[in-house]
């Protein structure tokens, strides 16, 4: 079901067409405010903050900061929601091929006896710490296993990610804060600007 | 005109899609020389119309768009990307459109806001219990 969209009428059409322009102008706020404030200059570690990928991690950074995921109580919360999500998933052939998904990866990506206890003691120990491969369970609908561990390199070396190796021989990832005071000065400049423009027509 | 438009397009996908450091060798390496393709490769340059048009007169950008494709094969299985016998794209029962004349070169613009929104929705979820900054 396609709603009606009228052309004809030129005020609506302005207005939508200035949400888009802010929306344009904060994708791309968002790559260059990260890629002028990296540590690093490296070209590839700048495509890698500039690309889509890269945005979506961001974004999830963001989210768990303004959502206020802190305590060992929260990330268990999440990881349960993210669990019974991803059954869902398994469970809906047609989403799991529109997402270009595949059951196996589902299945790893759920969190285990095994698996969920790290993610719980290192939040505790730490909060915000997380294994590199819980963050990519987390994440797995949205990009690989792999990607996402590029993406974690790629922002540790840009000062926006502690990385950690343990004793043990994982990953521990760490924000430093910066992603997400970019981001979310990003989202507020853009809210503020569709604000001043819907006030003025 | 009609070979400079495809040139352009598939440069375009090929060169925005990948992001890994190594991908990106792999897109830039085979420029400098003249690529090879496999037995796979050659069943996804016929499977793409775009690919195939400009196979002989174009192969380095052909590879970079394979390459770029496999990249993408982290996601996908590389399986389910190539597979032996050239396959058309699923069609809905009813649906008259024709096949794809170019599915995998689809796939490399294809990405996924249900995902992102999916993840968004659950994160609000996790953190509905969360006591609110006043305003």
């Amino acid at each position: 079901m396609v709603g009606e969209y009228s052309f004809s009428e030129m005020q609506e059409v302005e207005r939508d067409l200035q949400l888009l322009e802010v929306l344009r102008w904060g994708r791309k706020e968002v790559a260059d405010r990260l890629a002028q404030a990296s540590r690093s200059g490296n070209p590839e570690t700048l495509d890698i903050l500039r690309s889509e990928p890269g945005y979506q991690l961001a974004d999830f950074f963001y989210l768990l900061k303004a959502r206020r995921i802190e305590t060992e109580e929260d990330v268990q919360t999440l990881a349960e929601l993210h669990n019974q999500y991803l059954v869902m998933l398994t469970k809906d052939a047609e989403k799991m091929r529109r997402l270009g998904l595949k059951v196996e990866r589902l299945l790893d990506a759920i969190f285990t006896a095994d698996t969920m206890p790290r993610l719980l003691a290192n939040w505790r120990e730490r909060p915000g710490a997380i294994d590199q491969s819980n963050l990519a369970r987390l994440l797995v609908t949205v990009m690989s296993s792999e990607t996402c561990r590029k993406l974690v390199v790629a922002f540790a070396e840009a000062g926006y990610l502690k990385r950690e190796r343990t004793a043990f021989g994982t990953i521990i990832v760490r924000s430093t804060g910066a992603m997400e005071q970019i981001f979310g000065t990003c989202i507020r400049e853009m809210r503020r600007r569709v604000q001043a423009e819907g006030s003025s027509t | 005109m009609i070979q400079l438009a495809t040139f352009l397009i598939i440069l375009a996908l090929a060169t925005t899609v990948t992001m890994s450091a190594p991908a990106r060798a792999q897109l830039r390496g085979p420029t400098d020389s003249v690529p090879t393709f496999t037995a796979a490769d050659r069943v996804v340059i016929e499977r793409n119309e775009m690919l195939r048009s400009i196979a002989d007169t174009h192969p380095a950008l052909v590879r970079r768009a394979l390459n770029a494709l496999a990249a993408l094969d982290d996601v996908k299985p590389r399986g389910a990307l190539m597979p032996t016998d050239p396959q058309p794209a699923p069609r809905p029962a009813g649906n008259s459109a024709p096949p794809s004349r170019n599915p995998d070169l689809e796939r490399l613009e294809r990405s996924s806001p249900e995902a992102m929104n999916d993840l968004f929705q659950l994160l609000k979820q996790a953190g509905a219990g969360r006591p609110r900054p006043s305003r």
